[in-house]
């Protein structure tokens, strides 16, 4: 529970990240920006060995290049990609795990956006805004929300199928499974 | 205000207000935020973070809320002063061990503070006592609209407020509960609950934050994803976690009186007696001890107030100590000091009831 990650060995690991291949299992023990970022090359690598072919063309012209996957970038991708304002590469980014200023959100906007939909599994702020006046109740909340966290629950289930995130959808059925449990009578 | 005042007076959080009967000791609610116009902490001049303290104070100044607050670079304090700090839950290991310019502020009873030039150019923090988690989140939201209200805020539409590390992008809330579950340790049911609480998006911690142990059966439990929700929902997630956490840990308890009672009183009475008369305390001996006697408090065995027992967790810390001191001590006089210091403080509370 309060270990680092295996692979940044910087931040708190809190996903335990299973790989199958063949017969083979082995459980990395992740925090979530590394766990997002392997899962996002294991999907590239399925993806080549199903369509036998590199899924990315490497831009460098040397010879035998071995394409190493940094998020779903290739390494020369990763590298080419700038951040106009502080000059941060995304495979920097990916080596440090932080960004290097605001505008980096909007340089390195694609696999960003991947990478935060693996954490957060959304990619859409619905909160507060600069400034924005509080409008919170002293009164306690009600006490039962669970249908309302259900209908979310069935909405991101729908989204992850529709992204093809299968790791995300499996975990999203549990999770409706387990509090339609809990919500049905004499359960 | 002098940090030399700090160490003899408890942090308003520990006063054990609502705390469901000593379970729930704090809840806190950080929100990341960081001005447009400079890079993120880590990528920072000197000169860059000078100016971001100094918008950030000029900020703070107009600020109802931190009318009582005081500033203090970490540059100006010695280290200890600095671990006392981190002891405290005002700032984090990394700000006080970090180089460069940054700094603490914190209003009086240490419920609001703002930490400057973190791994975020701000993380405002309050803290309040027991399953307050509402009124913790309408205190950190107004002194929010104050603050990114007067300055120039990282934001974006899509994405929210814009962070340095993407695991706190959209919100850049984390909202925390710090609570005791020896009954659910002792009955080896925390595993399952880890388990449960891991995959609603739960994260758990020790008491000082990430990497941190878990001594004394208390955990930190706080949420995983900062987009997608709003803020409220967030922070009603971690209510109803709370007090379900809560109820497990009351029914463990009661299945342990059920089936040991005796066994469990004389394992909170001999932790009293140990505390009560030990010449040598360690770190993690004392934690144990006074996390049976918190157990003993919620059990109804014995009449030791709650922010009794939350103010000896801070009062016993190595900095802390130190800082009375008046000096370094090393591991032993430490423990030594400890034991004097606990058996003192429990001969006050019991002359005074």
């Amino acid at each position: 529970m309060l270990m680092k990650c295996e692979s940044c060995t910087k931040r708190e690991a809190t996903i335990e990240f299973t790989t199958v291949a063949g017969n083979e299992k082995t459980t990395s023990h992740l925090c979530p920006v590394c766990a997002a970022a392997f899962s996002q090359q294991q999907a590239t690598e399925a993806e080549d060995q199903a369509q036998d072919k590199s899924a990315v063309k490497p831009t460098s012209v040397k010879k035998k290049k071995v394409n190493v996957v940094v998020g779903h970038l290739s390494k020369s991708e990763a590298k080419s990609t700038v951040c106009p304002d502080c000059e941060m590469t995304y495979d920097e980014f990916r080596k440090v795990g932080r960004l290097g200023c605001p505008s980096c959100y909007r340089a390195f906007a694609k696999p960003l956006k991947r990478l935060l939909k693996r954490i957060h599994g959304s990619d859409h702020h619905v909160g507060r805004e600069p400034g924005m006046e509080t409008l919170v109740s002293a009164d306690p909340p009600p006490a039962d929300t669970g249908i309302d966290q259900l209908d979310q629950l069935r909405t991101e289930l729908a989204q992850a199928v529709e992204d093809e995130e299968y790791e995300r959808a499996a975990q999203l059925r549990d999770q409706i499974a387990q509090l339609q449990v809990e919500d049905a009578p004499d359960a | 205000m002098s940090l030399e005042g700090l160490i003899t007076t408890p942090p308003s959080w520990m006063s054990g207000e609502d705390d469901a009967d000593g379970i729930v000791i704090s809840c806190r609610v950080r929100l990341a935020r960081n001005l447009a116009r400079y890079p993120f902490s880590p990528r920072m001049s000197e000169d860059d973070q000078r100016k971001v303290i100094d918008e950030v104070l000029a900020a703070a100044k107009d600020s109802r809320r931190m009318t009582t607050a005081s500033y203090f670079s970490m540059n100006a304090l010695d280290a200890n002063e600095r671990r006392v700090l981190v002891e405290r839950h005002l700032i984090s290991p990394s700000l006080a061990e970090d180089k460069g310019e940054r700094g603490i502020l914190f209003n009086q009873d240490e419920s609001l503070s703002v930490m400057i030039n973190e791994e975020d150019h701000l993380r405002l923090q309050a803290i309040y006592p027991g399953t307050q988690a509402q009124q913790t989140w309408a205190a950190i939201a107004a002194l929010d609209e104050e603050i990114t209200g007067a300055v120039d805020c990282a934001h974006d539409k899509q994405l929210g407020f814009l962070t340095a590390c993407p695991t706190n992008t959209g919100t850049g809330l984390r909202a925390s509960i710090l609570i005791h579950l020896p009954a659910l340790v002792l009955t080896e049911d925390m595993e399952r609950v880890l388990q449960g609480l891991n995959q609603l998006s739960f994260t758990v911690r020790g008491v000082y934050g990430e990497g941190s142990n878990a001594s004394g059966n208390l955990f930190q439990v706080s949420n995983q994803a900062t987009l997608g929700s709003t803020e409220e929902k967030i922070v009603e997630g971690l209510l109803r976690i709370t007090s379900q956490l809560v109820d497990y840990e009351k029914d463990a308890q009661q299945s342990l009186l059920r089936e040991a009672r005796s066994q469990v009183e004389d394992k909170v009475w001999r932790a009293y007696g140990l505390l009560a008369h030990a010449r040598v305390l360690s770190s993690q001996e004392f934690m144990n001890l006074l996390s049976a006697v918190r157990l003993g408090l919620t059990m109804g065995m014995l009449k030791v107030p709650a922010a009794f027992i939350n103010h000896l967790m801070i009062a016993t810390q190595p900095a802390h100590m130190q800082a009375e001191a008046g000096g370094s001590l090393d591991p032993e006089e430490r423990d030594l000091r400890r034991a004097q210091l606990v058996r003192q403080k429990l001969t006050e509370v019991s002359d005074g009831q």
